[in-house]
Order: C-alpha cells, then structure tokens, then sequence
C-alpha cells in the first residue's frame, strides 16, 4: 500500500485524481496549497507526490525546492504550463516527471505506477554489471533470456523490435540515423527503407513509451534520426 | 571664539586695541630710532648730558651775545628765571654784562665773539687777534628754574632708564597688535549667530572702486600735510584726527578684503570684471541677433548671399591687383586658408551625418548624431535624424511590449482555460466508467467526450499559433536532412494513411538534401500537414510527395485530392479560422495551416499553396546548404 498526496488548489481535479488513484488501490492524501503539501508531508510517509505549480500561498516550485532539501521522494509535477522552459525549470529543481493538463487520466495513473515502481525496486539494481545486461532509465535488457522490461513490467517486443531497441541501448544517448540502423539491425546496404525503419520505431515507441506523443527513452531527433535517453520528459 | 567672532562689542574692542597698540609700537619704534641716533645705546649717559647740554650752552651764548648787542633786548632780563648764567666780558677782562651770581655750576663753556662781515657775530672757542669780546656760560647744578635745559635734562636722564624697557614695550605692543589684527581678519564677516560670512554694506562697493577710493584719500592728506606744521595745538589735534580715520579706514579696508577672500568674489566684485561682463553679454547678444537673423534667411538665398559675396570679393581682388598686388595676394591666400578650414568643417559634418543616415537605415535606432560641433544647416539636419531614430525607436519598442502583451494574455488565457478542461475530461471519463444502462446516454457521453478532446486541441493550437505569428518561438537552426525528414514522417504517418486508404508515392533525389532549420518545428509544419492531408484528402486515392532541388532551393511537395470541393482560394486557406469546408463539420481548428505557414517563416523558409480544381498542392521552399 503506497500513499500519494494529490496538491492542486482546483478541488475538482484533486477530486477526479483520487477517484482513479483509490480504484488503482493508493492511499490518498490531500493538500490545496504548498505549504499544506509540506505540512502532509512532514506528519506521514509519502512514497509519492502530484504537484500542481500555479497555487496560492505557495507555489509547486516552492514546495518542491523545500521538499527536496530533506526528502528522496518522487515528484510528478502537474501543470497546465506546458512551455519548454516551465519543464526545464521544473525538472531542475528536482521533478521526476511532468504531466501537462489537460491529462488523460491513464497515463497519470501509468506515470503513478511507473514513478512508485522505480522509488521503491530499481533503487538497488544487483544484475548492473552483467555483460550481456543492458540498462537505460527504466528499461532493461537480458540479452541472454532476449527479455525487456520497462519499470519492471515486461514488454513483448518482435525480432526486428528487439533488434532495434539492443543497437540503442548500446549506443545510449547518440543520434542513429535510419541508415545506420539499417545497416546494423539488417546486415545489409542501405536502400529505400528508410520508412521502414520510421514505422518499426513507431511501433517500438508505442510499446515501451507512456506516452507516445512525448517520449521519454526513444525520441526523434527529426531530420536526423533516432536516439534512446535515460528518461526525461524534454 | 565663534561668539567672539561673531560679537560686533568684542570687534569694536579690538578695533581700538589695535589702534592703541598700533600707536604704542610705532611710539616705541620712532623713540628707538631717536635714542639710538643720540647714541643712548653707545655711549654713557654722562657723556650724552655733556654733548645735550653743550649744544645748548652754545645756542645760549649765541642768543645773549645777539640779546646783548640789540638795542632792544636785554640779555640780563631775557635769561633772568632761567638755568643758564652767562657773563660777557670785554678784551680787557671787564664784565659787560651777566647773571651770573656765583652758583653752583656744571658745564662751563667759554668762547671768544667776533665779528665777520659774511657771517656778523660769531662764536669762537680759538682766542685770535680780532677778539672784541668774551662770554663764558655754565648750567645750574640744581636746575632750579623748570625750562628747556631742565626738560633736556629730566628727558635724557628718563630715555636713559627706559632704554631697553621701551624696546620691550615696541616688541610687546607689535606682537599684540599682530594678533589683533589676525583676530580681525578671522572675525571679518562673521555675524552674531550666523555661519555663513554675511557680507556688509563696504562689501558691496567694488572692490577695485573702494581701492581707488582710499588711495584718493591718502593723496589728498600727503598733499595737504606736505604744507603744514606741528607747531600749534590745533594742528596736532587735526592731525590726531586724521590718524585715527586713517587708521579706521585701513582697518575697515583690510577687514572687507577678508570678508571678499572669504565670499570668494574678490575679483567678480570688481569694475574692472563687472564691465567687462557687460561688454561681454552686449557682444554675445550681438552675436546672437546676427545669428538668428542668419539662421532666418532661407537657405536658398543664404547660398546666394555666399556666392555674391565671393563674386564681390573677387573682383576686388582682381582690379586691386593692379594697384597693390602684394596685398591682394595675401588677401587671396587668407581668403583661401578660410575657404579650407570651412571646407573641412563642412566635410566632417557631412561625414558624421552620412554615418548616421547609414546605421539608421540599417536599423541601429540607438544611434544618435553628435550635434555639438555642428553648424546652421547640418545642425538642424541631424537633430531631425536624432529624433527620427527616436521617434522610430519608441513605436518599435512599443510594437515590441504590446506583442509580448499579446503572446503573455494567450498563454494566460490558455492556462485558464486548460484548468476547467481537466476537470471536464476527467469527469466524463469518470462517467463512462459508471454502468450506464441508458444508451441514449451513453452517445451523448461519447459526444462529450469526442467534443472536449477538440477543445483541447483548439486551445493548444490557439497558443501555438500566437507564438507562431508573433515570432515568440526560439528557433534552434541546426542542418536537416530532408530525406530522413520525409522517411520520418512517412513511418509517423503510416498507419492513418492506411486507415484512409491512402496511398502514398514518394520522389526524392538519391543525393542528401540539407537545409538550415530547428527540427522540432520543422516537425510540426510536417505534423500539420500531413494531419490534413488525412483528414480532407479523398479516401482511396494517391498522395505525392515530392522533394526537389531547383537554383539551390529545397521544394517540398504536397499534393493530394480534395474530398470537399475547395471554394476558397490558396492564400485564404492559410489565413487563421479558415477551412476547405465551409460547413466546418470536420474536426479540426482550423489553424494548421496558419501554424505551418508562420512556422516555415520563422525558419527563413516560405509555404505556397495552389488549388486548381480538386487538386491541393501545397509547396514548401527552403534555402539548401
């Protein structure tokens, strides 16, 4: 049993929250402002918290700069600003993750789940050294058993799929562009299959991702290729 | 010491102070001067008494002998209550004439009388041939009687014993009176209980006037006292008089110089500077006048004026040329020196003004024209650049806030509008997650549902359009390949196209093409394109996308068959709000193409699109690198 307290100073969304929050089987604490999500805080153990930025008295930020000075915990900020910039700021002073309103309730809640999973069992991580072990953010990789799983939870990749995602994970953080994957995952000279490759990484990103539209790991660098990151919403 | 400065009772006081001292040092140093000439510093008193008392016997004795031989003087009577005792005798030894009745004398004197025609009766103390008589003269020991010989004498014994008391009194009184006068200098212009020096009605004279005033003054005394005498009382009661005035004047004269020193106008309060101000703005208002009225001709007839001038002046030169040809050629040369110094002058200004033309045009509004050192026209002319530029940069700047303005009500007004929208999305999802039994009810949820998702869509794409057409994007250019771009979007796109039955044809050269552009947004023109494509190209039919290079151009091709017959011009199409169907009873905002088209703009591309019939070609034209 995990407890989540929900801040947000618009009462109907705080409402809505715990609805989903409590059928998923949470422990639901509430708070309206900044300085009530610290006092919540403070008295009971929190494994996570859903921070809106734009509240009276205290703002989101605030809190979560005060939060961070003696608490681990995961943060999900939840916010209708959804500048670049507020992300950037956000994630600076110490979000795990952020969620732009309006939301679809299920990818809050995929977001919730996948939060408290890495809170609470990826933090000590024993199978980091094996060599045919590959791990980026929450996914993980046993070659061996050709397994993945995201935030624990494994996923059912095809061949081609799998493929893909192993020369990524190899190559964390660099920009692949479509002919060199071809050339890697296919063995052969790069021709006209470019498509190809763009419907196969859709199709990757649409089962590894919560949120496809906004990638966290597999993103696009338009115009150039593809690149796996270690798990920022930018 | 303030209140003492400031104290007119204390001033008065040291004002007569000063004097008395003044009076005692220069008494101490005239008797100094005196003493030390008689020798009262030399030689002993006695000796001092004898050479005094001497002098008078002899002066004496003169006057009995020419008492004696008057007819109507009487030496006998004339010496009768007096000191001195004389007795005449004849060659023989006979007593002529004395008073003298065996005193007890000091200071016998003893001559021989005769007479010269030059000189008439003279004293002699060598006895020779022509002697017609004797006189021997002595003083009284107990100077009994009080006359000159008693005051000589009480005068010679007291000089004696304040000898070096009065130089002690001399140094005293100057010492003293040094400090006073110093204490008057420092009082000078303090007032009872005022700091600042508060200068005086003498002040105010000017101070070269006030000079000439009192060296006026002490002309007139030289030349008056140069005829008169100290003999009678009156004379040295009038002279007393004047001492003290002078002295008044002096002291009054130094202490308004202190007050001016302090005031710091010695010189501004002076004739002298007070005319020459004068002059000087009598001149400047001349200068001015014949400015204004220069600047009042048009500038026209100032050329004019100019050019006759020179003609004038030249067939001057030319007919004094014959008559004084050194003159006229350094004329001619003056005359040219001038014509160059105006020449440079006119060239810097032209310069600078130049300069600034330039950087205005080129859109530096900060730039402004140094107009000091301009004259008459050039000035005028960049002050109206100053204030283009400033005029220029004030609606710029104004432009500026009221766009940000704009762009900062959008995001505000989205944010709160999103907030609602939440809360409506969650709760109708919320709803169909509740056992409906009523169909009806379950459609009107499914509308709800379809309707709020379109909201949400619209909201952000308001936003997204403001900052697009307000340009407050931050465009990130980096090189993209367009290839991989069209691959991209392509595997993007792959499955709604296939929901639709589209099929999509593909020509692209086999070589790179890169273009300078911030991939994100170039993500988003394609995004948006290919959404409509989607949405209003007919079902079943083929959609071409063409990517070619012509004169170091990237074109980007899309073409598509309308499902709606497209009654709106290709330029309309990209306004905001407007669509294809005029029924607008497709989902959408309406703003793609708006956002496409600011998007290509504000990555120095450009967006065209051309209906003909049910043909939708849209062309989009990059610079390749």
């Amino acid at each position: 049993m995990y407890n989540i307290l929900i801040c947000d100073d618009e009462k109907d969304i705080v409402a809505a929250l715990k609805i989903y929050l409590c059928a998923e089987g949470y422990n639901v604490f509430l708070a309206y402002n900044g300085r009530e999500a610290l006092q919540v805080v403070a008295k009971n153990e929190i494994h996570l918290v859903l921070l809106d930025i734009m509240m009276p008295e205290m703002d989101g930020i605030t809190a979560m700069a005060k939060l961070r000075e003696d608490h681990n915990l995961p943060i999900i900020l939840l916010t209708a600003k959804g500048e670049d910039t507020d992300k950037i700021l956000g994630l600076n002073v110490g979000a795990d993750d952020y969620i732009t309103k309006p939301f679809n309730p299920v990818e809050v809640l995929a977001r919730v789940r996948s939060q408290i999973r890495r809170y609470t069992q990826l933090g000590c991580n024993i199978k980091a050294e094996q060599q045919s072990f590959y791990t980026v953010g929450g996914i993980e990789m046993n070659d061996k058993a050709r397994e993945v799983t995201i935030d624990g939870e494994p996923v059912s990749l095809t061949p081609t799929e799998y493929d893909i995602l192993k020369l990524m994970m190899q190559h964390k953080g660099e920009v692949l562009s479509p002919k060199e994957i071809y050339r890697n995952v296919w063995k052969d000279e790069f021709y006209a299959a470019e498509s190809t490759i763009a419907v196969h990484i859709r199709h990757l990103r649409e089962k590894i991702e919560i949120n496809p539209a906004e990638p966290r790991y597999l993103k696009v660098v338009w115009a150039q290729g593809y690149k796996l990151e270690g798990g920022s919403v930018i | 010491m303030k209140k003492l400065k400031g104290s007119t009772g204390v001033k008065v006081i040291a004002i007569l102070l000063c004097f008395i001292t003044l009076v005692l040092a220069v008494g101490s140093a005239v008797a100094i001067a005196l003493l030390a000439d008689h020798g009262f510093y030399t030689t002993p008193r006695e000796a001092i008494l004898e050479e005094q008392m001497t002098d008078i016997l002899v002066n004496n004795s003169t006057k009995a002998v020419s008492y004696y031989n008057s007819a109507y003087s009487d030496p006998e009577h004339e010496f009768k209550y007096t000191n001195f005792f004389y007795t005449i005798k004849d060659d023989e030894g006979r007593i002529l004439s004395t008073n003298y009745n065996d005193e007890d004398v000091s200071y016998t004197y003893t001559a021989s009388v005769y007479y010269t025609d030059t000189y008439g009766l003279t004293l002699d103390e060598k006895q020779n041939s022509e002697i017609q008589y004797s006189i021997t003269s002595s003083i009284s020991r107990d100077l009994k009687y009080k006359d000159t010989i008693y005051y000589m004498s009480y005068g010679i014994n007291t000089g004696y014993a304040w000898r070096y008391g009065i130089i002690a009194v001399g140094i005293a009184s100057l010492i003293s009176n040094i400090l006073i006068f110093a204490f008057l200098m420092c009082a000078a212009g303090h007032r009872k209980g005022k700091d600042e020096i508060v200068p005086n009605i003498i002040d105010k004279i000017p101070f070269d006037l006030y000079t000439l005033i009192l060296v006026a003054i002490a002309c007139i005394q030289v030349t008056a006292s140069g005829s008169g005498y100290f003999d009678t009382v009156l004379n040295i009661i009038i002279t007393g008089v004047f001492v003290v005035i002078d002295f008044l004047l002096c002291i009054s004269y130094c202490m308004s110089f202190a007050t001016r020193i302090k005031t710091g106008g010695l010189f501004k309060k002076t004739l002298i500077f007070l005319t020459l101000k004068f002059i000087w703005k009598c001149l400047k208002a001349i200068g001015r006048a014949i400015t204004g009225l220069v600047k009042a001709i048009p500038l026209i007839w100032k050329t004019l004026l100019v050019i006759g001038g020179v003609w004038i002046m030249s067939i001057i030169l030319t007919v004094s040329i014959y008559r004084q040809a050194e003159a006229a050629i350094l004329f001619l040369f003056f005359a040219l020196f001038c014509a160059s110094i105006i020449a440079i002058i006119v060239t810097l200004n032209m310069k600078s003004l130049k300069k600034a033309g330039e950087r205005i045009s080129y859109g530096d509004l900060t730039y402004v024209v140094d107009t000091r050192n301009m004259f008459f026209e050039f000035k005028k002319h960049g002050e109206a650049l100053n204030s283009i530029s400033k005029g220029m940069s004030k609606a710029v700047d104004e432009r500026m806030k009221s766009e940000h303005f704009k762009t900062e009500l959008i995001t505000n007004v989205s944010h709160d509008l999103k907030t609602p929208l939440t809360s409506i999305i969650n709760y109708i999802d919320l709803i169909k997650k509740e056992d409906l039994d009523n169909e009806t009810l379950k459609g009107y949820v499914e509308v709800l549902e379809r309707q709020s998702a379109r909201l949400k869509k619209l909201t952000e794409d308001l936003v997204e359009a403001s900052k697009a057409s307000t340009g407050n994007l931050k465009i990130e250019a980096a090189p993209c390949e367009l290839g991989v771009m069209l691959a991209q979007t392509v595997g993007e796109y792959d499955e709604k196209l296939k929901d639709k039955d589209l099929e999509l044809v593909i020509n692209k050269p086999d070589d790179p093409v890169s273009i300078m552009a911030d991939g994100k947004y170039l993500w988003r023109i394609f995004d948006n394109l290919m959404n409509n494509i989607c949405k209003y190209a007919q079902p079943s039919t083929r959609v071409y996308l063409d990517l070619e290079v012509k004169n170091h151009k990237a074109f980007i091709v899309f073409r598509n068959i309308s499902h709606n017959a497209l009654n709106v011009p290709g330029d309309e199409l990209m306004e905001r709000f407007v669509r294809g169907d005029s029924a607008r009873n497709t989902e959408g905002s309406g703003l793609g193409l708006s956002i496409a088209k600011s998007l290509a703009e504000l990555q120095k591309g450009k967006m065209n699109i051309i209906v003909d019939g049910d043909l939708f070609k849209l062309v989009l034209i990059f610079d390749i690198i």
